[in-house]
């Protein structure tokens, strides 16, 4: 089989390749998409009813969250790591840090499912209250899209073992996936900062019930 | 080799080195390391929303410029990406004028907080239905509309979260007015519930002690006082 069955688009009108120019397109609309879920948040949570006579931002643990947050700045890291191996076609190592961000991915959302979890047994459900609904939209979508960049890098493991022409030849296809996975994480950036820093910073969260 | 290199546009500089890479995440975690640091400290509330603020947006472009090579690529790349971007920050700042003044650091003391009255729902209590449900206390704590705000825990029906939670005022009740036992104070807070508010509740609790009977008030009392 030849080496390079899938050579890059050389003939654009923009000179570019029009697949990494649509990514860029598709992440640009992807911030308006998250853009609006963090607003209904920010916009939201302070108008939400108590829970167990306490603000609903007392329920974020961040500590735990600065941890997951850890996480997935790794596995950006090892994504970086495994898209530079793709450009050096170094496949023992594009393997090794596409796999390493997969697991990473996997290792925040269980992070979150631990969270949600924590949540719903505290009383925190997306019905409970205005601070519930958009929370678990806005974090539930996120996951979703860790979900789907983690199946996007499995599947480029896959390839890599049956079909490894299509990367070495071509690493623009470890690269677009890398841009996806990137964007995942800087929602993430802003996630972390907008609802659990500034979300929970000053709160009293003592018991001021009567 | 470098096969990707080989593919750039002539206006595109070359990739960086793994080691920037690797120092880029070495800031980012010390960055994020900060950011949490600066939760904790003890200083005023809007120098550290500003500082956090600032500081998620330079990890922002740092990923964007660095690990996404956005810096290094063609600009109709960055043209496309921040094009979505911008509208997106002007769509987040105006729902945000639109919907809540700004008032993204911090909480609702009191009114904020407390859903407004029109959402109050008081299960309506009939005198003339003369406690069908049972005249035990937690029966008349659900049928003459308590629970419709009020939370005891364990008590179905008791779900309410408008007003404090009852779970415990038995133990708790005396020490809110100086001057008044336990019971005078469930007595007034039920008869004259605006004689003293629950720091972060708003007045809005309706006139129930005309619902039931001398004899149920007596009962309902004395259940909320066996709250522990």
């Amino acid at each position: 089989m030849a080496a390079n069955t899938h050579p890059p688009e050389h003939h654009t009108s923009t000179g570019l390749n029009h697949r990494k120019l649509l990514m860029w397109t598709f992440l640009g609309s992807e911030c308006l998409f998250f853009g609006t879920l963090i607003a209904n948040h920010m916009i939201n949570r302070n108008k939400a009813a108590f829970i167990h006579d306490l603000p609903p931002s007392c329920i974020l643990d961040i500590p735990i969250t600065s941890v997951s947050t850890f996480v997935l700045l790794m596995s950006s890291v090892a994504m970086v790591l495994g898209v530079a191996a793709a450009e050096r076609a170094d496949v023992k190592q594009m393997r090794i840090w596409i796999l390493a961000t997969a697991v990473l991915g996997i290792i925040f959302l269980l992070f979150q499912v631990y969270e949600f979890q924590a949540f719903v047994n505290e009383g925190l459900t997306i019905g409970t209250n205005l601070f519930g609904s958009t929370f678990f939209i806005l974090t539930g979508f996120h996951g979703a899209h860790v979900t789907l960049g983690v199946i996007w890098l499995l599947s480029l493991l896959v390839t890599s073992y049956k079909r490894n022409d299509l990367l070495v030849g071509n690493p623009l296809n470890v690269d677009i996936a890398g841009l996806y996975w990137h964007f995942v994480d800087i929602v993430w950036i802003v996630i972390f900062t907008v609802v659990y820093l500034v979300g929970a910073i000053g709160l009293t969260c003592t018991e001021v019930g009567l | 080799m470098d096969a990707m290199q080989h593919d750039r546009h002539p206006e595109e500089k070359p990739l960086p080195r793994v080691s920037v890479y690797i120092l880029v995440g070495f800031i980012l975690t010390v960055v994020t390391a900060i950011e949490v640091w600066a939760f904790y400290w003890p200083i005023p509330v809007w120098v550290i929303v500003t500082s956090l603020i600032v500081l998620s947006l330079m990890k922002f472009w740092m990923v964007v410029a660095f690990f996404m090579h956005l810096r290094y690529d063609h600009k109709l790349f960055s043209t496309f990406f921040t094009g979505g971007l911008v509208l997106a920050i002007g769509v987040v700042l105006g729902l945000i004028t639109l919907f809540d003044n700004f008032d993204i650091g911090n909480p609702p003391p009191a009114s904020a907080a407390t859903p407004p009255p029109e959402v109050v729902v008081v299960p309506a209590p009939t005198q003339e239905g003369a406690a069908p449900a049972g005249t035990d206390g937690p029966s008349i704590f659900v049928s003459r509309g308590c629970g419709g705000c009020h939370v005891v825990e364990g008590l179905a029906g008791a779900v309410g979260v408008i007003g404090p939670e009852m779970t415990g005022i038995g133990s708790r009740a005396g020490t809110r007015v100086a001057g008044l036992s336990d019971e005078d104070y469930i007595r007034q807070s039920v008869e004259m519930p605006e004689a003293f508010i629950v720091e972060g509740y708003d007045n809005v609790m309706q006139p129930l002690r005309g619902m039931m009977t001398d004899e149920e008030f007596d009962i309902l009392v004395e259940y909320l006082l066996t709250l522990q």
